[in-house]
């Protein structure tokens, strides 16, 4: 391990921060099972149901790094970070965006587990086709590989806006007002959208992409995302 | 700046400008700082200190010019130690924890940690957040962070805001001891007299532009001067004085006035001829404030 990854690391892994999320994420998953399962208990389900019902959550995890990312900049810990370590604005969001990617894993590892401790014995009983080994196996790899990204275009966000109030507003906009009126026009647009392939990579069945397809089109976001707040934070002052 | 100068400077600044839109924070400043010395980086407030140390250690860019440390731009946390406020930790982290993160940032061991916390006196405090410390004590958690790598360069600003008496007699004396030593600090400050106190050299500047550079001895010789007198008919002396062109600076109980514009001999000369009894008469050298004053009102003008 590098020493900025393993700088960055301590950060991310010092703060109350990542417990909360990480008892968030656990709250949300059990909520999302349960409230999949028991309003309609006892109705066909498809697999397709059944899939979205443990699959991740991981806007929780663009929310989380985003916040960690802004937050550097409210709490001015990005100046004594670049002058200890005597490297640039971009290679220091690199390392920031590396243990975000662990951190969002470590995160989701107790959500995943929850949700299919709970899940799983639930949709056995449900009526509909079951669930396979395989099928969880891809939910559960799915889902850690979303948290991941999302944690990573989570950082890149932030060190973009640099303001946690502005990019967590902005966030939840797009998700709850920005989507569903494109979704109006556009199922496809809103299915390419990060939402829609992390979403997609994390287990939610979509009507455009594969599983795999949207871990690819994931990729391509979390890159995009993570060149332009590098090339950004070379290009500013960092305090 | 001469090639002997190059090479003895430890920070070499050649016309930084820092622009923010409309606003000329740093206007063109150049100086350097010399190694084994401590360089007292002075100016009012506003004066664009902070700025101009943010480009020069490097986390602000230069809209032109430049700033080198030991010929590099970026030094790591071996070369280069920085507090620049605000310390930067994170409220909810332990001062431990924030030290341990910049120490492994730095590929340095974490024992360095409770070595830096020692030296800066917050030992005791090492596992409170940083959220319950006082204004002295993020001082000296800023002071411990720029000290892990045990730099032979220190850049600190206003690193005596908010330390207790004891507090800046222990930072005084350690600055002092790193110069002492053959390490470099260049330490900021809005109060030239606190100052005064622990540097060798001095730059000023002002509303961004150098205003003065050079040794904290020329500065106060720099000062206009002034006769201090005291008689038991003051009134008969300011008049003559004044006629005489001079200022009265002040007058205080018991007679004792501050002449400017004449020296002891002139105004020893003046009481005679007005028979004019002078219980006291001494040269008075202007304080370093006046200098400062003075300095920083001609640039403004």
């Amino acid at each position: 391990m590098t020493p900025l990854l393993r700088g960055e690391l301590i950060k991310t892994a010092t703060t109350r921060t990542l417990l909360g999320y990480a008892g968030v994420a656990v709250v949300l998953a059990l909520a999302q099972v349960l409230l999949m399962i028991l309003p309609s208990s006892g109705e066909l389900m498809s697999l397709d149901d059944k899939r979205t019902t443990v699959a991740g959550l991981p806007v929780v995890f663009v929310l989380f790094g985003l916040v960690g990312a802004a937050g550097e900049y409210r709490h001015r810990t990005v100046a004594p970070a670049v002058l200890a370590a005597g490297r640039d604005g971009g290679q220091m969001l690199l390392a920031r965006a590396g243990a975000y990617a662990i951190t969002g894993i470590a995160v989701a590892a107790p959500a995943m587990v929850v949700t299919l401790a709970v899940g799983l014995p639930l949709l056995a009983s449900e009526p509909g086709p079951a669930l396979g080994a395989a099928d969880t196996a891809l939910i559960a790899g799915g889902s850690l590989a979303a948290a991941a990204l999302s944690a990573v275009f989570g950082v890149a966000l932030g060190a973009l806006v640099r303001s946690q109030v502005a990019s967590v507003i902005g966030t939840l906009v797009v998700m709850f007002v920005v989507l569903p009126l494109i979704q109006q026009l556009s199922i496809a647009a809103v299915d390419a959208s990060q939402f829609g392939v992390a979403a997609g990579l994390a287990g939610s069945p979509l009507d455009t992409f594969s599983a795999g397809g949207a871990g690819l089109m994931l990729i391509g976001w979390t890159l995009v995302a993570l060149l332009a707040a590098v090339v950004a934070e070379r290009r500013r002052d960092i305090a | 700046m001469t090639t002997q100068a190059a090479h003895q400077a430890a920070i070499t600044v050649e016309c930084l400008t820092k622009r923010y839109g409309d606003l000329t924070a740093v206007d063109d400043v150049s100086f350097t700082v010399r190694r084994g010395a401590v360089t007292g980086f002075l100016g009012p407030n506003g004066a664009g200190k902070t700025t101009a140390l943010k480009t020069i250690v490097g986390i602000a860019r230069p809209t032109s010019g430049e700033a080198r440390i030991n010929g590099t731009p970026i030094p790591d946390a071996r070369v280069l130690g920085v507090h620049i406020e605000p310390t930067g930790a994170h409220p909810g982290r332990s001062a431990w924890n924030h030290l341990r993160s910049l120490a492994a940032l730095a590929g340095l061991p974490a024992a360095r940690v409770g070595e830096v916390l020692e030296i800066v006196g917050l030992e005791h405090a090492a596992r409170r957040r940083v959220g319950t410390f006082s204004t002295g004590m993020r001082q000296r958690l800023g002071l411990a962070a720029a000290l892990l790598g045990d730099p032979e360069i220190l850049v600190l600003d206003e690193p005596l805001n908010g330390l207790d008496p004891q507090g800046i007699r222990w930072l005084r004396s350690f600055v002092r001891d790193r110069a002492a030593a053959g390490g470099t600090v260049l330490l900021s400050s809005h109060v030239l007299t606190e100052a005064a106190q622990t540097v060798d050299d001095v730059v000023v500047i002002h509303e961004g532009r150098l205003a003065y550079e050079g040794t904290i001895g020329e500065l106060t010789r720099m000062g206009t001067g002034g006769v201090v007198v005291r008689t038991p008919t003051p009134e008969r002396l300011i008049a003559a004085a004044r006629g005489a062109g001079a200022l009265i600076a002040f007058q205080n109980g018991g007679g004792r006035l501050l002449i400017e514009g004449m020296d002891a001999a002139a105004v020893g000369e003046l009481a005679h001829g007005e028979r004019v009894v002078l219980h006291e008469l001494a040269p008075h050298g202007a304080s370093l404030e006046q200098v400062f004053f003075s300095l920083t009102r001609e640039e403004a003008a």
